[in-house]
């Protein structure tokens, strides 16, 4: 596995955010990781292959409607249903972790990403206690924060 | 000539970006179909005609491979072009649809890319929109 995953982790996601969406970003490592509470959206994707992990990222509730307008191209975000706005989330989760796979991992290993699924706080906050992350990358996203937590299990 | 296309993903956002980007390549399109697993797609090909697949790999019920396999194993289907549109990074799983016939394009995408992977595999047929040029 290659070094320095929290570098790895933050191009990764930068780059897929402007592909994906048109939305620029930029690390932001100097500030205290995102609080996990209510005001945080939270999608995590867990990946099996050569090694098992989870990915998770975190953001804050306005950058939910930004996003989708974005990815899909609407004028307006009131075009969009919230189940829009979530699955839209979800499958940014879905690329980012299939490109970071791609940059950490031996190009000849085959990986499943399992559906990307809403997390709650409480359950973000039991799953992120039991153990260090094996990368994080804090990001500004549209001048809002954004934080990616990595666990690659033993 | 208007290309008849099948998107196959269980995606309602990617279905809907895929679209938006085909839109975007200057390919002329005429009836496009969805569907949301492999399973699905077939039931789509075995009542209209379509010109080109768009397919993911990671689907529930039946997955992209799945649905291709029975593809290629029907005369009806198996000449068909079929895009392969994911996440895959695996060169032993993307060699192995490529030997199948199929191409293979990573997300994230762009409409040049898709219009690229497209004029590939439909060959030296005109494809291109008449009236209007792509956004790009």
């Amino acid at each position: 596995m290659k070094k320095n995953l929290n570098k790895v982790i933050s191009d990764v996601t930068i780059d897929t955010l402007e592909k994906l969406a048109f939305i620029f970003s930029s690390p932001d490592d100097d500030r205290d990781s995102m609080p996990i509470d209510s005001d945080a959206v939270i999608v995590s994707a867990v990946f099996k292959g050569p090694f098992t992990g989870t990915l998770f990222i975190v953001i804050v509730k306005q950058l939910l409607p930004e996003l989708a307008v974005n990815m899909l191209g609407v004028d307006d975000q009131d075009e969009l249903t919230q189940e829009q706005q979530i699955d839209a989330f979800k499958e940014t989760i879905n690329i980012i972790c299939g490109n970071l796979l791609l940059e950490i991992a031996e190009k000849k290993a085959v990986f499943n990403i399992d559906a990307p699924q809403i997390m709650s706080a409480e359950k973000t906050l039991e799953k992120i206690s039991e153990r260090k992350p094996s990368g994080i990358a804090k990001l500004s996203v549209e001048d809002e924060p954004c934080d990616l937590i990595l666990f690659i299990d033993d | 000539m208007a290309l008849n296309v099948l998107i196959v993903d269980d995606s309602n956002v990617m279905r809907a970006m895929i679209l938006k980007t085909m839109r975007m390549s200057g390919i002329e399109l005429g009836e496009i179909y969805q569907a949301g697993n492999g399973k699905e797609g077939l039931d789509v090909l075995h009542e209209q005609w379509v010109d080109l697949v768009l397919l993911d790999i990671n689907m529930p019920v039946m997955n992209g491979e799945e649905m291709m396999n029975t593809m290629r194993d029907n005369p009806d289907m198996e000449d068909i072009p079929v895009i392969i549109i994911s996440t895959e990074g695996s060169e032993t799983r993307i060699k192995r649809l490529q030997s199948k016939g199929a191409s293979f394009v990573h997300k994230p995408f762009s409409p040049e890319i898709i219009h690229d992977a497209i004029q590939k595999v439909i060959g030296g047929i005109d494809i291109e929109k008449k009236s209007e040029q792509g956004d790009f």
